[in-house]
């Protein structure tokens, strides 16, 4: 039976976290944290308190819709702490980073914090991280990202990277909504010529077409979570997460695009929640691998898995191999 | 929690269904209103194939034709028929929002009359809303019904009106209070076409043939028993039959179809296509599973009682956007086979063709994109 409603308790644990987060500053947990970046222990320390490291998502499916919620409470303040790294880790580690499987380059957020580190790619390889510098970024787009480097284990874990992909693409639609709904408040509020932006057509229509993505966004969200559960061997719902991790960065675009611009100058300064959330966006967006690489990549492995559709015909077996090594070069 | 898996029950509605396309429409077939007359004769006769079945009215109560089934198994109709070029024609409509408007707002001898001939596949209707003063903005509508002994005499004129050369009736709007009355002044009439003061004179289009109608009314009648809800209050009738009309059609459905086909259809060429059309095709299939996804949160919302128009507003953006886009990548894929052809065996490039023609006009029926996008954008706090 179709049902697009989260379970009642993972919906409690989100309520409790928000309240926790709004009581200890909300966005200003990741302005203390770009300051001083000690201070990510505030966010590891609330997210224990609700006991958000002792959750088995691939285990229980109620855990895992758990999982999802605290990613996305998390990106509601842009929670400076790898949220969805720590909750979807491997067996063995503590925390599981996403790695590009063509860039040597290996970057990511919180990657010098002192956990037991692992990594997986896009195509479902898993790595172990066998050094890691220690040393953040610290520029206004990456104040917390670190590099690392990385050797490909010959066993693969589309699960776990189904579920670390899924997981920031909860935490990126949190983060999403907090900036349209502060987007559509500064729009009523703010008045030019008489009236309020909102009054404008041109700004009506833009705050429709943010709305619209991230419904579409929320569903493909849930859809993507469901599949881990149904999908035990993981390739499917690798598929999956990477659908929604497009649809994510084409959301990011757009909603991001607009808060910026109906925000005005104002949007811009260290004042409003929004630009933070922008910058906080950045590393999800970009790393390991941007918005034409991964589409290439779901529409490579939509060819060779398939993708899963009431009247689906994509997959012919006959290409199935070539796809595959196209899929492979990435 | 979560839940994606369809029931066995929706399952073997859709297995059934099939079989029976198979048996009765050919694979060539494009939908009731192409140039061949013939067409139409095969959808009003799998139309009474469905109603001898009991597969027309589904979700409606047996005592009106139907056999109670579930908001799922509706969803299952709607789609295994769009997909397949919508051989019930024009019956839609009356399955869609007709009938479960007169469910609500009919007197039980509307019900009587109505619903069974519905659910049997046996009638048409027609839908009397726009007017070439009101558009968008349909409440400036001026077609006049003036009371007279024992019911209504029509006065005025209807645009765009889909069907009305083979409607036997009309769900007609016409104003019964002062022009300024606007929404307050709006009565909703059931009207019989076949009668000498209705006149219809079709408007040729890109879109084919039955699309698009004029309407005229000199002095038409309608009795007393026709009159839907209460005189001046139709404007609420009005908002239910937008948000059932709105969410009625599952364009997503032909489009995963089709993009379906594409990919099987190409076979090995698929890898000769460019890149970036390939990753078009992904992001369109995507987009395609986002608006299914979007319509069953509509479907769920209408089980549990509580949809809201933003939901369903959000929903119709991304179904009529994600038509346009899927009929540009399919374009492109059938290359220079896109003007179409005359063979009916490339019944794969003759559908790709069609469904571009009909996709254009996916923003604008049933209520412009910019009006949604404005309702919409009111609803935020």
């Amino acid at each position: 039976m179709i049902t697009n409603r989260l379970s009642d308790e993972a919906v409690g644990v989100a309520e409790v976290l928000r309240d926790q987060l709004r009581q200890a500053g909300g966005v200003d947990l990741l302005r203390g944290a770009v300051a001083e970046p000690e201070r990510r222990a505030d966010a590891e320390r609330i997210l224990g308190g609700i006991g958000a490291w002792e959750l088995n998502p691939l285990s229980d499916g109620v855990e895992l819709e758990a999982a999802a919620m605290i990613s996305q409470v998390a990106g509601e303040v842009g929670l400076p702490y790898p949220v969805a790294e720590r909750l979807g880790h491997a067996e063995g580690a503590a925390a599981t980073a996403l790695v590009s499987a063509t860039d040597n380059r290996h970057i990511a957020s919180h990657a010098d914090l002192d956990l037991a580190w692992s990594a997986v790619d896009f195509r479902g390889h898993a790595y172990d991280v066998v050094a890691r510098s220690g040393e953040l970024l610290g520029t206004k787009l990456g104040p917390f990202a670190s590099e690392f480097t990385v050797q490909r284990r010959a066993e693969r874990l589309p699960r776990t990277a189904a579920l670390v992909t899924t997981l920031q693409g909860w935490w990126l639609l949190g983060l999403l909504k907090k900036s349209l709904t502060d987007t559509a408040r500064y729009t009523r509020e703010r008045e030019q010529f008489g009236r309020a932006l909102r009054g404008f057509q041109s700004v009506a229509f833009g705050l429709a077409d943010m709305a619209v993505a991230l419904d579409g966004l929320e569903e493909l969200a849930k859809y993507a979570l469901w599949s881990i559960r149904e999908d035990g061997d993981g390739e499917t719902a690798l598929t999956d997460a990477l659908s929604l991790r497009v649809a994510a960065l084409e959301a990011a675009q757009v909603v991001l695009r607009g808060a910026h611009q109906y925000h005005g100058a104002m949007g811009f300064t260290d004042e409003v929640d929004v630009s933070w959330l922008s910058r906080a966006s950045q590393s999800f967006r970009r790393l390991p691998e941007g918005e034409s690489a991964t589409q290439e990549l779901l529409a490579a492995r939509m060819s060779q898995y398939g993708f899963a559709a009431i009247f689906a015909e994509t997959r012919t077996p006959d290409d199935a191999n070539g796809e595959d090594r196209r899929a492979e070069r990435g | 929690m979560l839940d994606y898996g369809e029931t066995t029950e929706v399952a073997d509605l859709r297995a059934r269904l099939g079989k029976l396309i198979d048996e009765n429409i050919d694979p060539s077939y494009l939908g009731a209103f192409t140039d061949d007359p013939a067409d139409l004769e095969t959808a009003q006769a799998f139309c009474r194939v469905l109603g001898d079945n009991r597969l027309l009215a589904m979700a409606w109560p047996e005592e009106f034709g139907g056999r109670g089934a579930s908001y799922w198994e509706q969803t299952a109709l709607r789609e295994e028929m769009w997909a397949r070029h919508e051989p019930r024609g024009a019956q839609y409509m009356g399955i869609n929002w007709v009938g479960p408007i007169l469910m609500r707002h009919g007197t039980s001898d509307q019900m009587a009359r109505h619903l069974p001939p519905i659910a049997a596949g046996e009638v048409i209707w027609c839908q009397g809303f726009s007017e070439p003063g009101a558009g968008s903005d349909l409440p400036a509508l001026r077609t006049r019904a003036t009371r007279v002994d024992g019911g209504w005499r029509i006065n005025g004129q209807k645009v765009w009106t889909s069907y009305a050369r083979m409607a036997q009736w009309c769900f007609l709007l016409a104003r019964t209070g002062p022009q300024e009355s606007r929404k307050d002044g709006i009565t909703v009439f059931l009207l019989k076409m076949d009668q000498p003061g209705v006149q219809t004179r079709p408007i040729n289009s890109m879109l084919g043939n039955h699309h698009l109608n004029e309407l005229y009314f000199d002095d038409a009648w309608v009795p007393d028993a026709d009159v839907l809800g209460e005189v001046d209050g139709g404007w609420s009738i009005v908002n239910e039959v937008i948000a059932f009309e709105r969410v009625g059609i599952a364009r997503y459905a032909r489009c995963e179809r089709l993009l379906g086909q594409a990919r099987a259809q190409l076979g090995e060429g698929w890898a000769d296509l460019p890149a970036t059309l390939r990753s078009r095709w992904a992001l369109a299939y995507l987009h395609t599973r986002r608006a299914r996804l979007l319509a069953y949160k509509v479907v769920e919302a209408q089980v549990n009682g509580n949809l809201d128009p933003a939901t369903a507003a959000s929903y119709r953006i991304a179904v009529t956007s994600l038509d346009q886009e899927v009929a540009e990548v399919l374009m492109d894929v059938v290359g220079s086979w896109s003007l179409g052809t005359p063979d009916l065996t490339r019944v794969f490039e003759r559908a790709v063709e069609d469904h571009w023609r009909y996709a254009q006009a996916s923003t604008v029926a049933s209520g412009t994109i910019e009006m949604q996008k404005q309702l919409l954008a009111r609803s935020m706090s």
